[in-house]
């Protein structure tokens, strides 16, 4: 555990976007035969699928296509750990709100986690830490002793960056979610001559602040360091149609920010820490601290660029539970692939979440519990 | 002028016309179509079976030009289905004369005369999974003489649309049977309607005379729930599981146990394990000759040679990825699948019926004995698949349907759709009986 603990924290020193192309393979490679190992002995559930399969012996694994990925959705099925000791777990409720993901999580996985969040929020907005204005109401700590809730969890590791909070929104006395008006005074007020933040889950941004009419910056320009952070998944508005060409376009006009300062992060509970960013139209970067692969739905293969099937995410940080290499329910494809300095540049973009099957006809056979 | 509608001026602002008109703006045309006489009343039952002949006639034909789509779609069963052979027999089957479904005939044997009318209009609430129900459906409403309105699912919401069109334009008919023709498309309309939309969907419910409905649980609670007239029959094809079974004495040898395959292979690759009637679980009787393992390689062998056209659902997909993982974690469970999934044989060392995973999945596990079975059977159990001695075959089906079971078909003919189906005989419930 040590060792492999040891060679996450020194990989983590570099910055996101900063080796070169072979040098990332070679350390990243070793690190996943590490991550296999590691897991193979701690997880017994994974080592029982991993002999059942009879996957690659890690030492041979020389590419990243090699490297054996569980679907995500098995969080939601059976408890996979890593670790002895106690460990919080959080439970996310995914995007299908069917079943919950278990994930467990211990003090040394969540450390890389933060550091490698910290790394890459650094790299995008500066290390001087910022006003940050969220789109939600303050948390109430209620969360049990080991278990917090994903959307709690997923804002407060970017807060992080925050050298002051303030909450857009606030509940009234009958538990109504209503406007904060000192805390949307504040926001007017200093947009123009501050590099704030504003951060929220996407459908709360575009629910609750781009259509909400009262909220008005009456011509004011935004300073040009002004970031709109929004994450969580786009399966809301897709729902209601609203693309994320309309969301951008939304956002611009209500905040008078370039297309580039919105800041569109994927991220999901089972890697909590290595996130993608997209700025503006452009797709999901990837760091150095992770790869994406994209798989043929049919045969599992690893797709041509621009092809769209499942994406594999690939990341340096859990140790508690097996979860560096999964294959995630969301359809996507490689959307901009350039190296330049031999440092290579990944972008994708997610496609589609798969969805539960249409209605079956003389039945639905479809179970309740159906894994998606 | 609209009052004779359940129902407000408000509906139909999303519902889309499909068929007799694509795209038609004006949705007065189903208003119009409730309203109408029923086109096919004055037609003899005789000449609605010949058309429905001269249809698979036509079908069958090198004239057909959309045989390619019904082929890709699984729907190729419609063709038998519509021989004059078989609709007899499924009329025989519902009616002791089917002439009743003429004007009056005597028809019980206590010379009480008694014929049949249809009940008016029948919407037919079709599901995406299997193309051909959606045809059967429809023409046993036809046969019955009713107008038929179908909702169809987003999945094939181009496909009927397309077929009744070619129809209309493209088939030459007798001319004897020429007007039969003409009220059969008459007494077609294809809707779609987006899920979300009640007051449409309200709109066709209400003023429907019956309601034919085929879906999941979730959709035929909410259809079951839409007003509805007081005396609208609903006929439903809810949700339901398949499976086969295996007695002990039945497999004797290697060549029984090929011989189940090749049956068995057809009820597992037809319309890709989508229907209700598909077999998911295979169970064998314990103390059979041959263990799990060596039942699942013989099987893969066959399985290993069927050709598979279909596209693939990533969702199947992705699901086989999961549940290879979490039925591997299982002591002495084993798995035998193609390199991708494309059809799999989970064996269990426990006797458990579990959920369809589709692709061509199967899991196979055994059991002590039918008692146990019995017990273990899921509720909403449609099909049980026999591989059994004659001998023991009635006693099978009279303990299991106890449990709700409603067939009991050999294996290698699961996939066939007869009558009676999920309990029902449809055509009975059709009509409405007259007396006089």
């Amino acid at each position: 555990m040590k060792i492999i603990k040891d060679k996450i924290n020194n990989y983590l020193k570099s910055n996101p976007y900063s080796l070169d192309k072979l040098n990332k393979k070679k350390k990243f490679l070793e690190i996943m035969k590490y991550q296999i190992e590691h897991h193979n002995k701690n997880c017994k559930n994974y080592r029982l699928w991993y002999k059942k399969n009879n996957f690659i012996n890690p030492s041979k694994i020389s590419n990243y296509d090699e490297i054996p990925y569980v679907p995500s959705a098995v969080f939601k099925h059976v408890q996979l750990k890593s670790i002895k000791e106690k460990s919080k777990v959080i439970s996310s409720s995914g995007s299908s709100g069917y079943n919950k993901s278990f994930i467990a999580l211990d003090s040394t996985t969540s450390k890389l986690q933060k550091m490698c969040l910290s790394k890459i929020l650094t790299d995008n907005l500066g290390k001087d830490r910022r006003v940050f204005f969220i789109a939600d109401v303050k948390p109430l700590e209620n969360f049990g002793q080991n278990t917090m809730s994903a959307r709690y969890a997923g804002m407060s590791g970017y807060l992080m960056a925050a050298k002051e909070r303030n909450y857009l929104f606030k509940l009234n006395k009958k538990n109504e979610f209503v406007l904060n008006s000192d805390a949307l005074d504040k926001m007017i007020n200093t947009i123009e001559i501050t590099p704030i933040v504003i951060i929220g889950y996407t459908y709360m941004i575009y629910d609750y602040i781009l259509k909400n009419k009262k909220i008005n910056f009456k011509n004011k320009k935004c300073n040009n360091k002004v970031k709109l952070i929004h994450f969580g998944g786009w399966k809301k508005l897709h729902n209601n149609r609203v693309t994320k060409e309309e969301f951008i376009l939304k956002a611009q006009l209500k905040f008078n920010i370039k297309a580039k300062n919105i800041l569109d992060i994927y991220g999901f509970s089972e890697q909590l820490g290595t996130i993608y960013i997209s700025n503006g139209h452009n797709g999901c970067k990837v760091t150095d601290y992770s790869n994406v692969l994209v798989r043929d739905p049919k045969t599992f293969k690893v797709l041509k660029d621009g092809q769209v099937g499942f994406l594999q995410f690939l990341s340096i940080l859990p140790l508690s539970y097996p979860g560096f290499s999964i294959l995630n329910d969301d359809m996507g494809y490689i959307s901009k692939r350039i190296t330049k300095n031999n440092i290579e540049t990944i972008e994708f973009k997610v496609h589609s979440r798969l969805d539960k099957l249409d209605s079956r006809g003389c039945g639905d056979t479809l179970p309740d519990h159906y894994y998606i | 002028m609209w009052g004779y509608f359940a129902g407000s001026l408000l509906y139909l602002k999303l519902m889309e016309i499909l068929y007799p008109v694509q795209n038609q703006k004006s949705k007065d045309s189903i208003k119009y179509f409730f309203k109408k006489k029923n086109p096919l009343l004055k037609d003899e039952i005789e000449n609605i079976i010949e058309t429905f002949d001269e249809i698979s006639k036509y079908w069958l034909s090198n004239n057909f030009k959309l045989r390619d789509m019904f082929i890709s779609n699984s729907m190729g069963f419609i063709v038998p289905w519509l021989q004059k052979k078989n609709t007899i027999n499924l009329l025989k089957m519902n009616f002791n004369d089917y002439r009743l479904l003429n004007d009056p005939t005597i028809y019980n044997n206590d010379n009480i005369p008694m014929f049949a009318r249809p009940q008016g209009t029948a919407l037919h609430w079709l599901a995406g999974n299997v193309p051909v129900i959606s045809l059967i459906s429809l023409f046993q409403g036809l046969i019955t003489k009713n107008k038929n309105i179908i909702k169809v699912s987003k999945t094939f919401k181009n496909l009927f649309p397309i077929i009744f069109s070619d129809l209309k334009s493209n088939f030459k008919i007798k001319r004897n049977l020429k007007k039969t023709l003409q009220n059969i498309l008459d007494s077609i309309f294809i809707v779609y309607v987006k899920h979300d939309e009640i007051s449409d969907l309200e709109f066709l419910s209400s003023n429907s005379d019956l309601r034919v409905i085929w879906g999941g649980h979730e959709a035929v609670k909410k259809i079951s729930e839409l007003k509805k007239k007081i005396n609208c029959k609903d006929i439903i094809f809810g949700p339901k599981v398949s499976m086969a079974f295996i007695s002990k004495k039945r497999i004797k040898n290697d060549k029984d146990l090929i011989n189940f395959s090749e049956l068995f292979v057809n009820d597992v690759f037809n319309f890709d394990q989508l229907g209700c009637n598909s077999p998911h679980n295979l169970i064998v009787e314990k103390g059979s000759k041959f263990n799990l393992l060596k039942i699942s390689k013989i099987i893969a062998k066959t399985f290993e040679k069927r050709k598979i056209n279909s596209k693939t659902n990533p969702v199947n997909k992705y699901n086989l990825l999961v549940k290879n993982f979490t039925h591997s974690l299982e002591k002495n469970n084993n798995l035998i699948s193609d390199k991708n999934f494309e059809w799999n044989i989970f064996i269990n060392n426990k006797i458990k019926i579990e959920d369809p995973i589709y692709n061509r999945s199967i899991f196979l596990s055994s059991v002590d004995s039918l008692d146990k079975l019995s017990r273990i059977l899921p509720k909403n159990t449609q099909s049980i698949g026999l591989f059994v001695n004659q001998s023991e075959r009635n006693r099978i089906v009279d303990k299991l349907s106890l449990k709700n079971v409603d067939r009991f078909p050999k294996i290698g003919t699961m996939s066939i759709y007869t009558n009676p189906w999920d309990g029902y005989l449809p055509m009975q419930n059709m009509i409405r009986w007259v007396s006089y």
